[in-house]
């Protein structure tokens, strides 16, 4: 008699196809900080790049904590390219992290690089180097961001992992590296890589991920491909405008690229327009049109990004209905009666 | 194995970097402690001065030193968690403990060492003594056996809070009480010329402070996750 497989949430929306890199087998854990717990989690994440949606309280600091082995889980194991991070020294060595606590060894950041790169093997000449400045100096003397900044490129000189996970990785991230890091990413995933991706916005996910994890107090909730998360992050202009509302929204009405438009009256004559494209430019270029054809006056525009508690409730895949209690076979297979109702008494 | 040894380098290295900032504010905090009574004594009763001053040292102030001492060295972490920054790149956990203990074991030692020594310089008046040699190992193993309990004791509860709970323990039950034979503190006033520790000789002490220097903090390294 064979024990019954536990259910994984969403997994069956994205087939793994490769042997699974990470895979979580009913998982829970906290963090070391206890800032929130994650609950009998089952996933296996392959090659790719996967970003897990969540904040600590949801569970996405105990799920970076427990993958990369800082934590063992409290029930259920956590196997990363086969073996466990928490128990394995071998199995960490396959890991390379960016965590949101950054911990380097005291001393200077030259000396933490080249520990860390000869054990995994990497070049630490080429990442000092794209440390500059950084790499002379002692790490006490670093703030948290310049810290982050020297595990980031740690991680990313590892020349093999089996795992790249980045925990919030554009927090505190320079504007001009944050495409770079999505390139490396891929790259890696490419390469054969899991990288996975803990909290961040749903526009960084959409724009990073194959897959899509969602995390909703401490429970994985949905595991959908990132197509489902492009729809659902597409950015919405907000417009304020001063005079000329009606025939604005008239003129957007009109025009092709715009998927979805509200309004509401801001009196007198003004309005508060919200419309929404498949990307910014085009809202952009359909507004700019809209304006020239209705000569409406505006105060002001600016881009919303979707609130994360409107992603989760897209993209969450509720658990399968419960089947209704069943009645009381007879030998026979046929239902037996309700049992009859208490008769009333007698006076 | 050479991995291993790597491992044991680093969390040598790694204890040592932690210790050195405010480790000798631990070590000037205990002195000034031993001192203070040394002087007392010297003032008060000079022929007992030095025994007094040393029974006070060895029974309150290396405790609190190898607690400072572990609390440093191991970041105020859970044992495990104290050498994250090494285990996380693939280090063995395990090895990077064994230099950490290591580090704990010879700093706590030396610190023994130079504050027993100005102790019997000071209640002595000026000149160390015939027993000052002796003394000063004694004090050395004592301190040793200190350490490696403390950093035993933070392989428990919470952030390592089990050291202070391991040195309580000494406190409460170290002397003479049935249960005080695997704590320190009998032994260690039996080197230095109290009543024999459960029955035990000189050398039969120095031998269960060797065993618990050596014992508690390898069986709380080879009892973590690797």
């Amino acid at each position: 008699m064979t024990a019954p497989q536990p259910s994984a949430v969403g997994v069956g929306a994205l087939p793994v196809t490769a042997p699974p890199t990470v895979e979580l087998r009913r998982v829970s854990g906290l963090d070391r900080s206890r800032r929130g717990w994650l609950h009998d989690a089952t996933v296996e994440l392959g090659a790719g790049v996967h970003v897990a949606l969540g904040t600590a309280r949801d569970g996405a600091a105990a799920l970076a904590a427990l993958v990369c082995g800082e934590v063992a889980p409290r029930h259920g194991r956590v196997l990363v390219g086969g073996a466990e991070p928490a128990r394995r020294a071998g199995a960490r060595r396959g890991i390379a992290a960016l965590r949101r606590e950054p911990c380097l060894l005291p001393g200077t950041v030259r000396a933490a690089v080249r520990l860390a790169l000869s054990v995994s093997g990497g070049a630490p000449d080429a990442c000092l180097a794209a440390l500059g400045p950084l790499a002379r100096r002692e790490v006490r003397a670093l703030s948290r961001a310049e810290r982050r900044r020297v595990e980031l490129e740690i991680a990313l000189a590892h020349p093999a992992p089996v795992l790249l996970l980045l925990e919030e990785p554009f927090c505190d991230l320079e504007p001009a590296d944050a495409p770079r890091l999505r390139s490396v990413a891929r790259e890696r995933a490419r390469a054969g890589a899991c990288v996975l991706v803990v909290g961040g916005g749903g526009s960084d996910a959409a724009g990073l991920a194959d897959r899509v994890l969602v995390l909703e107090r401490g429970r994985l909730v949905a595991s959908q491909p990132n197509a489902a998360l492009e729809r659902l992050v597409a950015p919405e202009l907000e417009v304020w405008v001063r005079s000329g509302g009606r025939a604005l929204v008239a003129a957007l009405a009109a025009e092709a690229e715009v998927d979805t438009l509200t309004w509401a009256e801001r009196p007198p004559g003004g309005a508060l327009v919200s419309l929404g494209a498949r990307d910014a430019d085009a809202a952009a270029a359909a507004l700019a049109r809209a304006v020239a054809v209705s000569g409406a006056e505006l105060v002001g525009f600016a881009e919303r990004q979707p609130a994360r508690d409107r992603l989760v409730a897209a993209l969450w895949a509720p658990p399968p209905p419960r089947p209704p209690r069943t009645a009381q076979v007879s030998p026979t297979g046929a239902p037996s009666p309700p049992p009859p109702a208490p008769e009333e008494p007698t006076p | 194995m050479r991995a291993r040894l790597v491992a044991a380098r680093a969390g040598f290295g790694l204890a040592w970097a932690r210790l050195r900032p405010r480790g000798l504010f631990v070590l000037a905090l205990g002195l000034a402690a031993a001192l203070v009574v040394a002087v007392i004594e010297r003032a008060t009763a000079p022929t007992s001065a030095p025994d007094r001053s040393l029974a006070f040292a060895s029974g309150f102030v290396l405790p609190l030193v190898a607690l400072g001492v572990v609390s440093l060295a191991t970041g105020a972490e859970e044992l495990g968690a104290s050498v994250w920054c090494l285990s996380r790149h693939g280090l063995s956990r395990r090895a990077s403990l064994l230099g950490v203990g290591l580090a704990v074991v010879a700093a706590t030692a030396l610190a023994a060492l130079v504050v027993v020594e100005v102790t019997l310089a000071v209640a002595h008046g000026g000149s160390p003594g015939a027993d000052a040699l002796t003394s000063g190992w004694i004090a050395a193993l004592g301190a040793a056996a200190y350490g490696s309990l403390a950093l035993a004791g933070a392989r428990l509860l919470r952030r390592g809070r089990g050291r202070y709970v391991v040195v309580l323990l000494d406190l409460l039950l170290g002397g003479g009480h049935v249960w005080g034979l695997p704590w320190p503190r009998a032994h260690l006033a039996s080197l230095l010329g109290g009543p024999a520790a459960h029955g035990l000789s000189q050398a039969e002490s120095s031998l269960v402070l060797g065993a618990v220097a050596l014992g508690t903090g390898l069986v709380a390294t080879v009892v973590t996750r690797d």
